[in-house]
């Protein structure tokens, strides 16, 4: 057993241990916490096979930005399992989703394990040249592919802001639109952007009942379409 | 590194992944379900890595065709589909988070299943 193999079990424990204490902590911060190691392990697996511009891509993404990402929609949204507890069904339903993940994953592992890999003799070891990943990310074989992916990542931010505007759904119940936010005018009069921006002294208070009446234009179409 | 670290790296993927569509199926919390989506994409992602490394490198390559570049070709293919992952899973979460949030202004819960327009 040399080093290599006692750093690959070592990280992989790591992770695993990561992933369970996701999976299994009661509080939803400790798990993304506990996420935060496994995505760690797995940028530690990337060093083992030589990819580090790779495993620094992952500590900055996954163990940065995504985890961050996360602990605001969270902060944002508060009120899950900390109050309720499951409902009955949930134990079923989890006992069905470890089902299909144990088929999943044994079928994979099967699959692994029958397929007789060999290390080509050409295959070399050691880190891989980061210049190479660079000069391939604007070659003729993935130039293509990178713009692509920039205007996917523009699009889905840009998308993302709009999804998440307070304007897009107004909060529900309208507690607080007066206090906590500026005034902000009903879907109807976007022809005059400049009052999104400034909100003018005799703003808030015509504005109000007009957005109270959009919420409950909103509420009620929902409704409608449930029943 | 020999074939059994290939075969333990490609079987800790496949556990990652397994563990990740569980988390995606029985969670609640959609923050949660979220994360384990993202975690089968860097799955998948660590068994390319994995797989292209123990390819043969550089002009040895037949499958790859001619080579435009030495150096180790086929694990910095491997890395840079990688780094494609990577791309959309931050367009993933970015978008699935910001529908956690728009969601959350309709119906004030963040847990899948109270989600649905009944009561």
């Amino acid at each position: 057993m040399n080093g290599q193999a006692v750093a690959f079990f070592a990280l992989a424990a790591v992770g695993l241990l990561g992933v369970i204490g996701f999976l299994r902590a009661p509080r939803i911060l400790h798990a993304v916490l506990a996420l935060v190691a496994a995505f760690l392990a797995v940028a530690g697996l990337f060093v083992l096979v030589g990819a580090e511009f790779l495993a620094a891509a992952t500590v900055l993404l996954y163990a940065g930005a995504i985890t961050v990402m996360a602990v605001f929609a969270i902060m944002l949204t508060p009120g899950g399992e900390e109050k309720r507890g499951a409902p009955r069904w949930a134990r079923g339903a989890r006992g069905w989703a470890g089902l299909v993940a144990a088929g999943v994953g044994a079928a994979v592992a099967t699959s692994v394990l029958a397929t007789p890999f060999q290390r080509s003799p050409y295959a070399v070891d050691g880190p891989t040249d980061t210049a190479l990943l660079g000069t391939l990310l604007l070659s003729d074989r993935y130039g293509l592919h990178f713009e692509v992916i920039t205007l996917v990542l523009l699009a889905a931010l840009v998308g993302a802001i709009v999804l998440a505007r307070e304007e897009a759904i107004p909060v529900r119940g309208g507690a607080r639109a007066p206090d906590a936010t500026p005034p902000t005018p009903p879907p109807a009069p976007q022809k005059t952007p400049a009052a999104l921006r400034e909100p003018t002294a005799d703003g808030p208070a015509p504005e109000a009942p007009a957005e109270r009446e959009a919420e409950r234009e909103l509420v009620g179409a929902g409704r409608g379409d449930g029943r | 590194m020999t074939d059994g670290m290939l075969v333990g790296l490609l079987l800790f993927g496949a556990l990652l992944f397994a563990l990740g569509l569980y988390g995606a199926l029985a969670q609640r919390n959609a923050v949660r379900v979220l994360l384990a989506v993202e975690l089968m994409l860097l799955a998948g992602g660590l068994n390319v890595v994995a797989l292209t490394r123990f390819l043969p490198a550089g002009a040895e390559n037949r499958r790859l065709g001619p080579l435009p570049l030495a150096g180790d070709y086929a694990a910095a293919l491997g890395q840079t589909t990688t780094l494609f992952f990577l791309a959309v899973a931050a367009a993933e979460v970015a978008i699935g988070l910001a529908a956690v949030i728009a969601a959350y202004r309709l119906r004030p819960t963040p847990n899948v299943d109270e989600m649905d327009e009944r009561e």
